[in-house]
């Protein structure tokens, strides 16, 4: 399955579903310019993203229509244009586990037990639940300057396609952050694949960099540490 | 409305789209030579249907006139729209009206039945495909205000928005409102109705219409006020008119060319046409009451002509109940039978060749109309010269709304010296 967007088909797309006519080598000279500038309404953006997910039959992230710029737009269709500089913060990482599919899925996706899997959740409280979407409060421990930092997400879990979509509903620093964990099972054991798209707000303590740094030092020690406890968890369980 | 007496409001400026022209020049042409425009219907996939008449707006090219942004999210009958707006605002001199002073513009149109045409491409979209494959800008390009906020946000105006969904009669009501909004503060108000019914699903709507005319020759659908009356015939377009303070017309130097002078509306139910006479004779009192003009003043009337025989004989008999014995001599005249009905569009088209028949001294033909079986002075074959100071505009529609619209010449103009208006 393709899931190239280059500059021509985007362009292209904003032409059809828009009427705004706009050369590539323009999209690509301003990236960084929000589509209002280019003359695309959020309704113009919408289409385009509902053009997308049919062409290339997969459904976006759930906040793929509030992308602002060109850039942010091939960033949150998970499909980067090898042309264009990728403005907002992406990451990518995973872990093999030696354990049954069933055990990885079950703990990795049983919210309220967050604080027992992870290292940096002081709780995990869910608020509302609804067939597999689930909206929760996730509390960090207190920071080093003692501030406690919390918000709301929001986790849809396919079980069938092994992927969990997950989005802030309370952005907090973040102009959005999409999470996409997707599971495979390997001979070496179940391998756990987070992706993460994300735009820091312009006055937020990090900028887009400085949080893919420290996403990219925090995430492998959470899965190392999941990993561990749930690799323990499966000798111990009753066969 | 006594807000009007402190701030009359002036016409100043016209923009048509009509079957019979698609500029308010050649419009006029048409109307006062009679020109006759009703034909089968020739639109993608309406051969079928039972509904064989109808004016339809030929030789259009909205892509010539409005930017492909605006064109891709409305239907055509906010392209209409679009497309009047900028040539009354051009006619005005007001081109750039929101680049001063935004908020002293508003906009308001009236509308009977939304965007037909795009409304059905995307539900043939949502059966033949699925709801991923419905535009987003279906949400509100079928919607009754499209055209009303397509107009202001392409103008950048951000005065008073309205829209008036009051049956065909809103046309009329419009402009009342319209004059309204600036006799409570608002300088220029952009006003008007144009629609767009001929595509399938919103000519399928309008067969239940006992009124339509469904007669297979053009020449015999739609002859209100005869013995052959047979129903009315549906048209596409419409008109856009600029009011505004007079006032403030007049310090700006703008030709004023025409002051709205009185309006009332009543409602005498569906399809009632025998009540109609009541309720639009009311309607006409009420207009002169307002105008503080009496029925002798009324030089010409732009009738409703609906084209059924109890309709008919209700407007002939309502302007005898409203003008007294003025009501079978004055000049009475209804253009529409050359070119259809464009639901709300129409009075507001009556408004426009009220206005240039004004200018002009002439009362215009009702064309394709010659034996007329009512007590009316109905002007047919050819227009008729006239000093006309005063014109009367009636509307009803098929839900039964029913409204008068009284307006005044220019104070500027003269009959058969518009040329040289300016110098009076």
């Amino acid at each position: 399955m393709s899931s190239e967007v280059t500059l021509e088909e985007l362009a292209a797309l904003m032409k059809k579903a828009a009427g705004v006519t706009v050369e590539p080598h323009d999209l690509e000279a301003r990236a960084d310019t929000p589509f209002a500038e280019f003359g695309l309404d959020s309704l113009g953006l919408l289409g385009i993203v509902g053009e997308l997910e049919n062409r290339h039959g997969r459904a976006l992230p759930t906040d793929a229509e509030r992308c602002k710029t060109p850039a942010t737009s091939s960033t949150s269709s998970t499909a980067r244009s090898r042309q264009e500089p990728d403005m907002a913060g992406h990451t990518e990482n995973e872990i093999t586990i030696a354990a049954p599919l069933d055990l990885v899925w079950d703990m990795t996706n049983d919210v309220e037990s967050w604080p027992q899997l992870f290292s940096e959740y002081a709780d995990a409280e869910v608020l509302t639940r609804e067939g597999d979407t689930v909206t929760f409060r996730l509390t960090m421990h207190p920071d080093e300057n003692g501030k406690v930092w919390s918000w709301v997400s929001e986790r849809t879990t396919d079980r069938e396609k092994l992927t969990v979509r997950a989005r802030r509903i309370e952005t907090g620093p973040f102009e959005y952050m999409n999470i996409l964990w997707e599971y495979e099972e390997t001979p070496a054991g179940v391998r756990m694949h987070w992706t993460q798209d994300f735009a820091m707000k312009p006055d937020a303590p990090v900028d887009d960099a400085g949080m893919t740094d420290i996403i990219n030092r925090n995430s492998p020690v959470q899965l190392a540490l999941i990993r561990d406890r749930i690799e323990q968890a499966a000798t111990t369980a009753p066969a | 409305m006594s807000a009007r007496a402190t701030r009359p409001t002036a016409i100043t400026g016209i923009g048509v789209v009509a079957p019979n022209g698609t500029d308010t020049e050649t419009y006029w042409k048409s109307v006062k030579e009679g020109l006759f425009v009703l034909d089968r219907i020739t639109r993608e996939g309406c051969g079928h249907l039972p509904l064989r008449v109808a004016g339809e707006v030929r030789g259009f090219d909205p892509a010539a006139l409005i930017e492909e942004t605006f064109l891709v999210q409305t239907d055509r009958f906010s392209h209409f729209a679009m497309a009047a707006a900028g040539a009354a605002l051009k006619d005005a001199g007001l081109s750039d009206a929101a680049a001063d002073s935004p908020y002293s513009v508003g906009v308001v149109t009236a509308a009977g039945s939304g965007g037909g045409e795009f409304g059905q491409r995307e539900l043939q979209r949502l059966w033949g495909q699925g709801p991923r494959f419905v535009g987003p800008y279906q949400s509100i390009a079928w919607f009754y205000a499209a055209s009303t906020g397509q107009v202001s946000i392409r103008g950048g105006f951000k005065g008073p928005c309205g829209v008036v969904a009051s049956d065909e009669a809103g046309g009329l009501d419009a402009v009342a409102h319209a004059a309204r909004t600036v006799g409570r503060g608002t300088d220029v108000v952009v006003v008007g109705a144009a629609e767009a019914p001929l595509a399938p699903y919103s000519m399928v709507c309008q067969l239940g219409y006992p009124e339509l005319s469904t007669a297979e020759d053009p020449a015999r659908a739609y002859r209100p006020f005869t013995a052959a009356a047979c129903g009315f015939v549906p048209a596409e377009g419409g008109a856009v008119l600029v009011v505004e303070d007079l006032d403030r017309a007049r310090g700006r130097a703008a030709a004023v060319r025409a002051v709205v002078a009185g309006h009332a509306a009543t409602f005498t139910g569906a399809s009632r046409w025998e009540r109609s006479r009541e309720g639009l004779a009311h309607a006409i009192s009420g207009a002169l009451d307002e105008a503080g003009c009496a029925p002798e003043e009324i030089d010409v009337v732009f009738a409703d002509a609906m084209g059924v025989p109890e309709a008919d004989r209700a407007e002939a008999l309502a302007l005898t109940d409203a003008l007294g014995p003025h009501g079978t001599r004055v000049p009475v005249t209804a253009p529409k039978t050359g070119i259809g009905r464009s639901y709300c569009g129409a009075p507001v088209l009556d408004v426009a060749a009220a206005v240039l028949a004004m200018e002009q001294g002439q009362v215009p033909p009702t064309s394709n109309v010659f034996d007329v079986c009512h007590d009316i002075d109905l002007v047919t074959s050819a227009a008729r010269p006239a000093e006309l100071r005063t014109a009367l505009v009636l509307s009803r529609g098929l839900m039964g709304s029913n409204a008068a619209l009284v307006l005044r010449r220019g104070p500027g103009a003269a009959p058969h010296d518009k040329e040289n208006a300016h110098e009076q």
